[in-house]
């Protein structure tokens, strides 16, 4: 049941019908119902991973707010085992047993087991793991409602593709859940039709260009194909994932319920640490408060922050995937992250680095940033190293020659209407002031969204991109 | 992580401000972007036959190709097409040196072809190598990119079109610039708000996405439901050519003969020739109009006739072939897209039950309530090259009378065999790979859902037709269409003949016998697995005209027709059995066709 689809409307028109028209006590257990209902739709056989998941957490999180001492640390540990076993064996064992075999030069297939990767499964065991680690910290209490707790964890918006809610921020808001406000119902409203535009409209329409680049790269050799391609691909997973979250955060609006920002204009980002406060959000704050804030307690010095980083990239870039391109990805991050410091740190109190401040050095800035990341795609779209290699050495021209411009008008449009709509976000909250706008401006808004839905979307229904993670 | 927006009412001045700016900026750029993107129309190499191929002696059965060799540059880049064969099946690795430059893998397969179409001015060397080392050359053969005559003219002369790119799209970074200047406020954010906190009126909520929706319905009446984008459609697309013979043919003046209008769909636009058939009913008065279109099905023509005649008085017979045939669900879009000039609001429940599947009747219900939804990829194409699309419209008069001017095509599939009983089909050298495509595939059975489908839609589509003309004077001349090339053998899979069964006697409705072009189904009057050739067309226009003058003058002044042999004269009924409808022709032969009339 996808959010671009038909079906997923149906049933969200049906389980909002119905949650509005029972008091919340049992509205509650409705959408707790929905979300199983609509996690099973995806495949049955996984619910019982999410279930296990919520009633051991729900049972650790009480035991932990009462135990001290090494029995809490072991009742985390409890919970980070079942968690992190859950994700490693579904997710992370084939890859694993198939490197090693590889490397043992041992058959294969006679270690890999072909296991189906249960969707959602990194979501929903980071907002798991939040959970029993701030009840661990003393951050929260723990929840006494088991209704409540497994509403945190599954509630059908953010179940499958984030944004990662934390059990601080959602568990309140069912406990004192409220009627939304018109303004939460008006925003959720523009939110949902941004997120389809994103999605139908920008991302699948890049989709049909960056597949036809890294279906086969071989068949568009030279830079031009190269930078079109990753461009193309880079495109398409902003939309893509911001999209979702949109839809994700104006359903859950639309139901009484506020989910984090996840995406705040990546493609203005200055430079390394600026674009990771704004792209995924939610996982780099996640990355930021569970792991390296505590790997980084009581260990100083630069080379210690800089190893720290590393490791945290790349296990970032190991959650995208089960997958050597995807750790090539985070550790390509953690350089580009390392490497800014490093920079940083040279050229503090330089001519450079007042020249760097000035706003009119910002766009270039902005453009090293974006050429970046777009290099980065290298690593996250191939399936082998193999082939990062190949788009890696047609990026950088090492392919002598300049090959096919495979953006189309109408994409090239698409990245030019983006950046402005950016541009007006960024400078004045364009989007998100249209829920104030009177009549004159939001009548006109609407037809267009509306008509963008009818007229532009790429033929065929995409799944998202960030199912697969 | 986030801060709420206060004091929204206070900063709107320079909020609208700020808006007003960066609308004018975001409209003034993509107008130009726009404008500079279609200034360049896509880089065509111009084909030469030439072919160029390259062979080492000791590997004689290796070959790489390329067509052409010497590439006409026109704009910027050019495309040649690359093919190779290793010859003993082992894997092949392409590569291309550029200019002389290190070289670079282009393809990898033991056979195959490819489009190059990133050449440019200079010299490309492809070669075929056994290993990805580059150890065993197998082949190699050379590719120029040379200048036009225009492009070499415009080089002397000053900036090429090419160089106005570079040009144009420096100007697009200066206004790229500008806008990432104007979105920076000199200071990193590392908050970023949210929506305001202030809320608007409940009522207002829907009121306005009411509103909205309202006045999205009816911008979409105005430009899709009216002439303003139908008149643009794309010529070469199924719904622009539905629209334009429809168009022309709402517009043609009346001949002041009896005017006879053939329907159908590619069998009957490939079968039939109305100027043919015109010179064959001189004598009569009677004047042929072919609007026959390929992919079209009979729930279209309905739709037609609608705008071509409204009256119901036009023509003084409507031809309407019957029988062979299924709709695969795959081509519920092309239908829907198809008939969508043609769709009205009231036609929405109509439209979408002619189609089996949930999400097939979603899309035709919306489509004629929405009908730019139905010319999604048309309104793209035409947003991406507008000046082409205009340019394609000018022509169409011309495609229009070429239309007319159509003799068919003069070769055939004669040498190619078909065994029922083990489905193999032998082709001689001379096929193309299109018509063996189109071969096998008339030689796929359709599933029995997708028959019966076809069977309903026929059924329906006929009833809806006989009911428009029912108070006029009009007569429905039903005609089967040759079936194929191999219909004829005793256990081919097309063996099935549409009877039209209950007969109740229809004032001027009459059918041309089922048998009457079954002497046409021989590979020798087909030039593909579906459509008559030239000698079939000149056969099948001849046989058809003789039928029907025959049964128009047997009519009586009365409008009753007159009892035939083999007439098959049927009041097409839903609650018919399909096991009624199609016998297997083995049953058609030995019991022989139903004899009806009045």
């Amino acid at each position: 049941m996808l959010f671009n689809s038909f079906q997923y409307w149906i049933f969200f028109l049906i389980v909002t019908s119905l949650f509005y028209s029972v008091p919340f006590r049992i509205g509650k257990f409705l959408l707790l119902g929905a979300s199983y209902i609509f996690y099973m739709w995806w495949d049955p056989r996984f619910i019982v991973l999410i279930v296990t998941s919520t009633v051991v957490d729900y049972f650790l999180g009480i035991l932990l707010e009462t135990a001290s001492g090494r029995r809490k640390k072991l009742l985390l540990v409890v919970s980070l085992v079942v968690n992190l076993g859950i994700l490693g064996f579904f997710k992370y064992y084939d890859f694993f047993a198939g490197s090693l075999a590889r490397l043992l030069h041992v058959s294969e297939s006679s270690v890999v087991l072909q296991i189906i990767l249960p969707v959602g499964v990194s979501f929903y065991t980071f907002a798991s793991l939040s959970y029993t680690i701030d009840v661990y910290w003393g951050k929260m209490k723990a929840v006494r409602s088991f209704v409540d707790y497994a509403l945190f964890i599954a509630f059908f918006p953010h179940l499958i593709a984030g944004p990662i809610i934390r059990a601080r921020q959602f568990i309140s808001q069912i406990q004192f859940w409220r009627r939304p406000t018109a303004i939460m119902v008006q925003s959720g409203i523009i939110l949902v039709l941004a997120g389809l535009i994103k999605k139908m409209v920008f991302a699948d329409r890049f989709a049909v260009v960056s597949d036809r680049y890294f279906n086969n790269p071989a068949a568009h050799p030279g830079w031009l194909a190269a930078w079109s391609g990753c461009i193309a691909f880079f495109m398409q997973v902003f939309f893509d994932f911001s999209g979702y979250t949109d839809i994700a955060r104006g359903c859950a609006k639309l139901l009484g319920f506020e989910f984090p920002l996840n995406f705040a204009r990546p493609f203005l980002a200055r430079n390394p640490p600026d674009f990771w406060q704004r792209w995924h959000i939610t996982l780099s704050t996640w990355v930021r408060d569970y792991l390296f804030m505590p790997f980084s307690r009581g260990r100083k010095g630069h080379f210690a922050l800089y190893r720290n980083l590393m490791i945290v990239m790349i296990l970032v870039g190991l959650w995208h995937g089960a997958n050597w391109t995807f750790v090539a990805w985070g550790a390509y991050h953690g350089v580009l992250l390392i490497g800014y410091r490093l920079f940083d740190r040279a050229t503090k109190w330089t001519a450079i680095s007042e020249v760097m401040k000035k706003r009119y050095f910002v766009p270039f800035s902005i453009g090293l940033m974006f050429l970046s990341c777009t290099v980065s795609m290298a690593f996250f779209r191939p399936r082998t190293l193999q082939s990062s290699g190949y788009v890696l050495d047609a990026l950088f021209g090492l392919q002598h020659i300049p090959g096919e411009f495979l953006l189309t008008t109408g994409t090239i449009m698409l990245i030019f209407i983006s950046l402005f709509l950016a541009v007006a976000q960024e400078r004045a909250q364009f989007i998100d002031r249209l829920a104030l706008q009177p009549a004159r401006i939001q009548v006109p808004a609407y037809v267009c969204a509306f008509l963008a839905l009818e007229l532009f979307p790429a033929t065929g229904q995409v799944p998202f991109v960030y199912f697969q993670f | 992580m986030t801060e709420k927006v206060t004091g929204v009412g206070a900063s709107l001045p320079s909020t609208v401000g700020s808006w007003g700016f960066a609308n004018l900026l975001w409209i003034c750029s993509t107008t130009a972007i726009w404008l500079v993107l279609c200034l360049g129309a896509p880089c065509i190499a111009e084909n030469t036959s030439q072919q160029g191929a390259g062979r080492l002696g000791a590997k004689d059965a290796a070959r790489i190709t390329a067509t052409p060799t010497r590439v006409k540059v026109s704009d910027g880049v050019a495309s040649t097409v690359i093919a190779w064969n290793t010859g003993d099946g082992s894997q092949g690795f392409v590569f291309v040196k550029v200019n002389g430059r290190a070289p670079a893998l282009v393809a990898t397969a033991p056979e195959g072809s490819q489009s190059i179409s990133w050449i440019r001015r200079g010299n490309y060397v492809f070669e075929l190598y056994r290993e990805a080392e580059r150890r065993t050359l197998l082949g190699s053969v050379n590719v120029s990119g040379v200048a036009t005559e225009s492009e070499a003219l415009s080089q002397r002369t000053g900036l090429s079109r090419h160089q106005m790119r570079y040009l144009l799209a420096a100007v697009l970074l200066v206004i790229l610039y500008t806008a990432l200047y104007l979105s920076s406020t000199g200071q990193v954010r590392t908050k970023f708000p949210i929506e305001p906190a202030s809320s608007p009126h409940p009522l207002h909520v829907t009121r306005n996405l009411l509103l909205g929706a309202a006045a999205f319905i009816c911008v979409d009446g105005l430009v899709f439901h009216t002439e303003l984008y139908t008149s643009i459609l794309a010529p070469e697309s199924y719904a622009g050519r539905m629209a334009a013979i429809t168009r022309a043919e709402k517009n043609r003046i009346s001949s002041g003969l009896k005017e006879v209008l053939v329907l159908g769909d590619s069998r009957m636009a490939e079968g039939f020739s109305a100027a043919v058939a015109d010179t064959l009913s001189s004598v009569d008065g009677l004047k042929f109009v072919n609007l026959a279109e390929p992919a079209s099905a009979v729930n279209i023509w309905d739709y037609m006739l609608r705008d071509v005649d409204p009256a119901g008085n036009r023509y003084s017979a409507i031809v309407v072939p019957y029988g062979v045939g299924f709709e695969p669900h795959s081509a519920d879009n092309l239908r829907i897209s198809m008939a969508a000039p043609l769709l009205r609001y009231a036609d929405c429940f109509n439209f979408a039950s002619a189609f089996q599947r949930w999400s097939g009747r979603c899309r035709a219900f919306t489509a004629c309530i929405l009908r730019g939804s139905a010319f999604q990829s048309d309104v793209v194409d035409f947003l991406e090259d507008p000046m082409a699309r205009f340019r394609s419209i000018q022509r169409e008069p011309r495609r229009v009378q070429s239309r007319n001017l159509y003799q068919g095509r003069n070769y055939d599939i004669v040498g190619t065999s078909y065994d029922p009983n083990t489905g193999q089909v032998t082709f001689p050298p001379r096929l193309t790979e299109a018509q063996r495509e189109a071969i096998r595939d008339s030689l796929t059975k359709p599933s029995q859902s997708e028959t019966q489908d076809f069977l309903r839609m026929q059924r329906e589509g006929i009833q809806r037709i006989l009911n428009r003309y029912s108070a006029s004077s009009t007569k429905i001349v039903l005609t089967p269409v040759p079936r194929g090339p191999f219909a004829g053998l005793p256990g081919a899979s097309m063996t099935f003949h549409a009877v039209f069964p209950g007969i109740t006697p229809h004032k001027a409705v009459f059918s041309v016998p089922e048998q009457t072009f079954d002497f046409l189904e021989k590979p020798e009057y087909y030039f593909d697995g579906f459509h008559l050739n030239a000698k079939g067309r000149q056969q099948f226009t001849e046989t058809l005209v003789a039928e029907l003058l025959q049964r128009l003058r047997s009519v009586n002044s009365d409008g009753r027709i007159r009892s035939h042999s083999s007439m098959a004269v049927g009041h097409f009924t839903t609650d018919c059995e399909v096991s009624n409808v199609f016998r297997p022709s083995s049953q058609r032969l030995s019991n022989g066709p139903t004899e009806q009339g009045n």
